[in-house]
């Protein structure tokens, strides 16, 4: 689906998410319906991550629009974090730092 | 890394509120435990849009495959159903925090006029639901001319 150039306003809708905790890191998984991959904007700025929304989903006159913001913290490695969007659903997956990671220390006999 | 760690095993704060803990402990924090009070995450899920040769509906269905949606229209009813389910979870993974709802659902709309059941049209994309319906040639509007 195309995003409409020129929409004069928008309405801000939060997504839904779930944050899933893995030894690797953590996964972001955000329902944004509507959502198509140019209306897509993720940045990282001062340990804060911003996720914009484009869709082509109209209420009245005005477009719909996801917006949503997580703070992270220093352990996620943030040059990695990658992102994929499939059949509506946003799917983050924030790694943590080599160091921040749990290692299992085996006790030898 | 583990002095860092270390620091705040000393300090006693009665007031810290779980949402500090939250933060500490999950090593993200938003409106999760906040703001999710404030303003409940959502987005529409549902909207009809009709002129005089059809009605459309679009019905937000994010992670939805189309084989897991059925559709059915009975004169001037339109079902809905549909199920997913959850992420499923790996080996050492857990849930910090859940917002996203799954399972079943059914939904009934009743349509502002009469449709041609066998001409309706539905696509999914993007996980919108588009539903284009047109309507019964009775029930558009006719203009009549008033004859002297």
């Amino acid at each position: 689906m195309a995003v409409p150039q020129k929409v004069s306003e928008y309405l801000d809708f939060a997504p839904p998410a779930d944050v899933i905790e893995n030894p690797a890191g953590l996964k972001l998984v955000l329902d944004v319906p509507g959502a198509c991959k140019d209306g897509l904007n993720i940045n990282v700025e001062s340990g804060e991550l911003n996720l914009t929304a484009d869709t082509c989903v109209k209420r009245g006159d005005k477009a719909v629009r996801y917006k949503r913001t997580f703070q992270l913290s220093d352990q996620i490695d943030v040059q990695n974090i990658k992102a994929k969007l499939e059949n509506g659903v946003l799917n983050l997956m924030l790694p943590k730092h080599e160091h921040a990671r749990v290692h299992r220390v085996k006790i030898e006999a | 890394m583990l002095a860092k760690r270390n620091d705040n095993w000393g300090l006693f704060q009665p007031w810290r509120t779980v949402g500090d803990l939250h933060k500490e402990f999950l090593g993200l924090f938003d409106e999760l435990s906040e703001g999710f009070n404030r303003f409940r995450a959502s987005y529409p899920k549902l909207n009809l849009n009709e002129d005089e040769k059809e009605i459309v509906i679009q019905m937000a269905l994010p992670g939805y495959n189309s084989d897991q949606i059925e559709i059915e229209v009975v004169s001037n009813f339109l079902v809905i159903r549909g199920e997913r389910s959850g992420p499923e979870l790996g080996k050492g993974e857990r849930f910090l925090h859940q917002e996203r709802s799954f399972g079943k659902f059914e939904e009934s709309i009743k349509l502002p006029s009469k449709v041609k059941s066998s001409k309706v049209k539905a696509k999914l994309v993007d996980g919108i639901l588009t539903i284009t319906m047109p309507k019964l040639e009775e029930e558009k509007a006719q203009t009549i001319k008033i004859t002297e």
